[in-house]
């Protein structure tokens, strides 16, 4: 009878907490969404807007647009030029002015209105990272995923690289930058290094059909400070160790939007592999 | 350092009479702890004030220097006793008085208090400080009828938890790191157990509690917000005598008595057996291997030898331990456990009327650590996490008491401690990483010097002027802090109170402000982490009625913190990074107003609470350096603590608590990153602690019923926690649930409620 009133009591105090889902007024401000890369390629530079949702929303594409969005990019202030950007056929995206392919070493600021809300940003695009040497140092071909990884050193003009591309960025199908910016990685400079020329080791990716490919391509990319400041940025969706956390990363765009705005300059280079 | 003593003593003219003496409690020859002892001229004349005041220590010691000659009654008060009256005659040329006062126990109902800063004969004692006793504390309502000690500072305003699973006390805007626990005068690192559900000090045990909730006199420091100072019972000298209880989640003995004509002992034993209750549960539902494992136990002890008239020897030790671990079979298992090991050995010596002095050399251990792992099923490798935490000290403390004039108390004291810290976080996260920094072991002294003098500057006017310094080696850091305090009698019932304290803290518990997961780990200060200050200042009212039936008391704070430490958010714990260099240092700002009003004498006593109050941190790497609350931030906060005598064998015991909503971090938006599908949604979060959960309150009674059995006195104890059931939130989280109706998964919004209703019962015997 007495271990029976134990057991009794035990349940009790192990069911005792539980969960219940509540009735909340969550606060949510709606604010713009920018993300974009200035100073690219045609097919890496692009400029995306949309709108954040409620937390508690059934997320869609289609509610997270902004109709009559107006996006004004202004280079090098008003004698470099004043371009509105025109909204693709996606409706979220918008092309960037065909001179910002050419554009380096100068201040971009990027104003977005929509949806009774204005967002800007500011940033400067580098000039492009000067490659000195590159050397193969080995290579090893996969025949399970039909993937050579090749292993490069790649020195650099320090000064002129924020950052480049980590593995899983060569491994995607698809390069635009939007697809995945944050898992793109800074180059591993030693800061208290006083060279001025740094050596890059990149693991490179190249699908192929069991055979070694004459050669491989390879992007080195200069950024803005502001990408690095915000690659460097903790953040967290509460799935730590620690438990829920919560912390936004950094973002550049100000005003009532979110995102990021950078400037990019990129030199592509070819590595001969035989 | 009994050089530098005796140069204090050397350096006091010889004065004319003094009477001095020690307060003891009849029968059990228990020293009392604060009882007030008034000197009036002559005769007792009601309405008049005292000539001189002075409170007894806590070993029961007081002093009056420099007496005239006349004829004098002494007056001497404290709580649950009766008042006790001596007629003196001090006489030309006359010897020192000496005496021993014994204090007959007595009913409260008729005249004493049980919550009370009434022992401190002043208002400048009462300031900021409250003292309660023991019996008290076992009266009042306990969820599984487990009485808590600082469950019961929690209803005191000024006074907040973490949450309802925390005994932690957050004191005018402080984190619990920053409360000197003192227990027989040695410090107690963590002093909970349960990760903080209930205070690691047995009710049965103690002898007086004492909360100085800010700006305290000089001859406490260390720490940067409050001071709560326990002290054990020291035995019965007269016979053996004991008591037991037995709750739902615990039991508890506790026995004490002479050894011989001089020698005194008391211990107690606590056990935390919900693991054997929960495995019972488990065996009948057939999960007995999956359910983790948990118990504490505490063990405090104390012998006290009179060593001759003057001379006596405490020797007193506490010993705690929790551990919780997962069951055997389980893929993850955490192991987490942490204890303190504390010992004392006091010599009080009573060198003359005038100065009473004290040496004790104290050692304290405090460990704490934290194992997690989980296997993947796939690779069959463990990722483990663990953080290690210890902390030894061993502290040699010499004090002074000295009556130096009429209206001059001083105390002064040194004490020089060596520390040896341990802390350790790693693990590996990864398959293949083993990634460990243990930081080596770090030794440091520290040394504190203290000078305080109790001046009584007119009838109406009196302070509590003092300094500190500090030196600790680790860095090298010294620093001063001067105390003051002073109070000024409008009437003879109330009096304007205001003080001033900077206090600065070598000893730093690194802690995550936004979780309350066993991660913390105490670090010392370096050349790189600067030592933590505060500066704060209090300004106070104090109004008694109804022949202090009734005392009212408003204070207003104010008080800047700085050097305050966290770990970064993007805290990482790889080879070879130094564990400092994770942590990041910010400022904090608290203030606010409390009002309290209690009732001391009659069948209904207790005390209503209020408190305004704002708490405020600032880090330049968090939260985007913008200032934010921390999660225990209560902008209101009301408190009821009532017990009502119901004829001679029935008790009743209430509380009511109210608190603003504490501060959390919530999702305020969804936004897409990265390819447009739903798989790339990000929350955007609030700033840090920027929402406002549901606010805090439930009510919590408690009704015992006196009775004899086998010729012993019981209590039968009746415990109902959360009265009306309410459903406080403890966390929040969304989570993803799928609805019938439409077909599709929706987002939810859901809240982690602790504790319902919960009624419990109890029985409690003494001997």
């Amino acid at each position: 009878m007495i271990k029976r009133l134990f057991a009794l009591v035990g349940i009790i105090a192990a069911l005792s907490s539980c969960e219940v889902p509540v009735d909340v007024e969550l606060p949510h401000i709606e604010r713009l969404v920018v993300d974009g890369f200035v100073g690219l390629s045609p097919e890496d530079g692009e400029l995306r807007v949309l709108r954040t949702l409620p937390p508690l929303a059934r997320v869609s594409v289609s509610d997270m647009t902004v109709p009559n969005a107006d996006v004004v990019l202004e280079w090098k202030g008003a004698q470099g030029g004043i371009f509105t950007l025109q909204r693709n056929p996606d409706s979220v995206t918008f092309a960037l002015p065909k001179e910002a392919e050419s554009w380096e070493d100068g201040i971009a600021v990027l104003r977005v209105q929509g949806i009774g809300k204005t967002a800007t940003a500011t940033t400067r695009i580098p000039g492009r990272p000067v490659v000195l040497s590159t050397r193969v140092v080995d290579t090893v071909s996969d025949y399970g995923t039909n993937v050579t990884f090749v292993l490069v050193d790649v020195e650099v003009d320090r000064s002129s690289v924020i950052w480049t591309q980590n593995e899983f960025w060569f491994f995607s199908s698809d390069t635009r930058p939007l697809a995945g910016y944050r898992q793109w990685t800074l180059a591993p400079f030693d800061p208290l290094s006083s060279s001025s020329r740094t050596t890059m080791r990149l693991v490179v990716f190249d699908r192929n059909d069991y055979s070694l490919p004459d050669s491989v391509t390879i992007t080195i990319t200069s950024a803005d400070p502001a990408f690095e400041r915000y690659l460097r940025s903790p953040y967290g969706s509460g799935e730590s160790i620690f438990g829920f956390s919560g912390v936004n990363p950094w973002f550049n765009v100000q005003g009532d939007g979110l995102g990021l705005f950078i400037g990019a300059s990129s030199t592509k280079i070819k590595v001969g592999l035989r | 350092m009994p050089i530098v003593l005796l140069f204090l003593i050397a350096a006091c003219p010889l004065l004319a009479t003094t009477i001095s003496g020690t307060i003891l409690e009849k029968g059990s020859k228990e020293v009392v702890v604060g009882a007030t002892v008034a000197l009036h001229r002559d005769s007792l004349v009601p309405g008049r004030r005292p000539l001189r005041g002075v409170y007894s220590n806590r070993y029961g010691f007081f002093s009056m220097g420099n007496v005239e000659p006349g004829t004098y009654a002494a007056v001497v008060n404290s709580v649950g006793y009766a008042p006790y009256v001596a007629a003196i005659v001090v006489r030309e040329g006359g010897d020192d008085v000496s005496l021993t006062i014994e204090l007959q126990p007595r009913d409260v109902r008729s005249k004493e208090v049980v919550v009370t800063a009434d022992r401190a004969s002043t208002a400048l004692e009462r300031q900021s400080v409250i003292t309660i006793a023991p019996s008290f504390i076992k009266e009042m309502p306990a969820i599984g009828g487990e009485v808590d000690v600082f469950r019961v500072l929690q209803l005191l305003p000024g006074v907040k938890s973490a949450s309802e699973l925390s005994a932690g006390l957050y004191i005018r805007g402080g984190s619990p790191d920053q409360n000197l626990v003192l227990l027989d005068g040695v410090t107690v690192y963590n002093p909970s157990h349960l990760g903080g559900f209930l205070s690691s000090f047995h009710a049965d045990a103690l002898r007086d509690v004492k909360l100085m909730k800010g700006a305290f006199p000089a001859e406490y420091g260390g720490r940067l917000s409050s001071v709560i100072d326990i002290t054990m019972k020291e035995g019965n000298a007269e016979r053996i005598k004991g008591s037991g209880s037995v709750s739902m989640i615990a039991s508890g003995l506790q026995i004490d008595g002479p050894i011989d004509s001089t020698t005194t002992f008391m211990i107690s034993g606590r056990r935390f057996y919900l693991d054997v209750l929960v495995g019972l549960a488990a065996m009948t539902v057939g999960a007995d291997d999956a359910i983790p494992q948990y118990y504490f136990y505490d063990l405090n002890m104390k012998l006290n030898k009179r060593l001759g008239q003057n001379d006596r020897l405490f020797l007193s030790g506490y010993f705690g331990r929790d551990v919780l671990a997962s069951g055997p079979d389980t893929e993850g298992s955490f192991d987490i456990g942490w204890g303190n090991s504390t010992a004392n050995l006091r010599w009080t010596h009573i060198v003359n009327s005038d100065v009473f002095t004290s040496t004790s050399l104290i050692y304290t251990d405090y460990s704490f650590g934290t194992e997690l792992s989980a296997r993947n099923p796939g690779s069959g490798i463990d990722a483990t996490f663990g953080v290690r935490s210890r902390i030894r000290d061993l502290t040699l403390r010499s004090e002074l008491q000295l009556s130096a004039a009429a209206d001059h108390q001083i105390k002064a004291g040194l004490d020089v401690t060596r520390h040896v810290f341990q802390s350790s976080v790693g693990g590996s996260l990864v398959e293949i990483d083993t990634s460990i920094i243990r930081a080596d072991d770090i030794v440091s002294f520290d040394a504190a010097l203290y000078l305080q003098d109790e001046w009584t500057i007119t009838d109406e006017l009196r302070a509590n002027l003092g300094g500190r310094l500090y030196w600790f080696q680790q860095g090298g850091w010294l620093r001063f802090e001067p105390r003051a305090s002073m109070s000024y009698d409008l009437t003879s019932t109330s009096s304007l109170t205001g003080s001033f304290a900077i206090a600065h803290q070598f000893l730093h518990l690194i802690v995550r402000n936004d979780v309350s997961l066993p991660t913390d780990v105490w670090f010392p200060s370096t050349p790189n982490i600067q030592p933590s200050r505060s500066v704060q200042g209090v300004l106070g009212y104090q109004k008694s009625f109804d022949d202090n039936t009734w005392r009212f008391t408003a204070e207003a704070y104010y008080k800047t913190m700085e050097n305050l430490y966290e770990y970064r958010d993007d805290a990482e714990f790889t080879i070879g990074v130094p564990l400092e260099s994770q942590f990041t240092s910010g400022s904090g700002l608290a203030y606010g107003l409390e009002l309290f009003l209690q009732r001391q004498i009659g069948d209904l006593t207790g005390w209503v609470g209020y408190t305004l109050a704002w708490t405020e941190r600032t880090f330049p790497e968090l939260n985007g350096g913008k200032t934010f609350t921390p999660r225990y931030d209560r902008r209101h906060d009301v408190s009821i603590a009532l017990q009502y005598r119901i004829g001679e064998t029935w008790r009743l015991g209430a509380t009511w608590q109210f608190a603003t909503g504490a501060a959390y971090t919530v999702p305020s938006a969804q936004y897409l990153s990265g390819e447009l599908n739903w798989g790339n949604t990000n929350d955007y979060y609030t700033e840090r602690n920027a929402f406002r959960i549901a606010p805090f309150h439930k009510m919590d009674v408690n009704l015992i019923n006196e009775f004899t059995m086998f010729d012993l006195p019981w209590e039968f104890s009746i415990n109902i926690y959360n009265v009306y059931n309410r459903r406080n939130p403890f966390a929040l989280f969304t989570a993803q649930e799928y609805d019938q109706a439409s077909g599709q998964w929706v987002r939810k919004f859901k809240q982690i409620t602790l504790f319902p209703i919960i009624p419990t019962i109890g029985l409690r015997f003494s001997f």
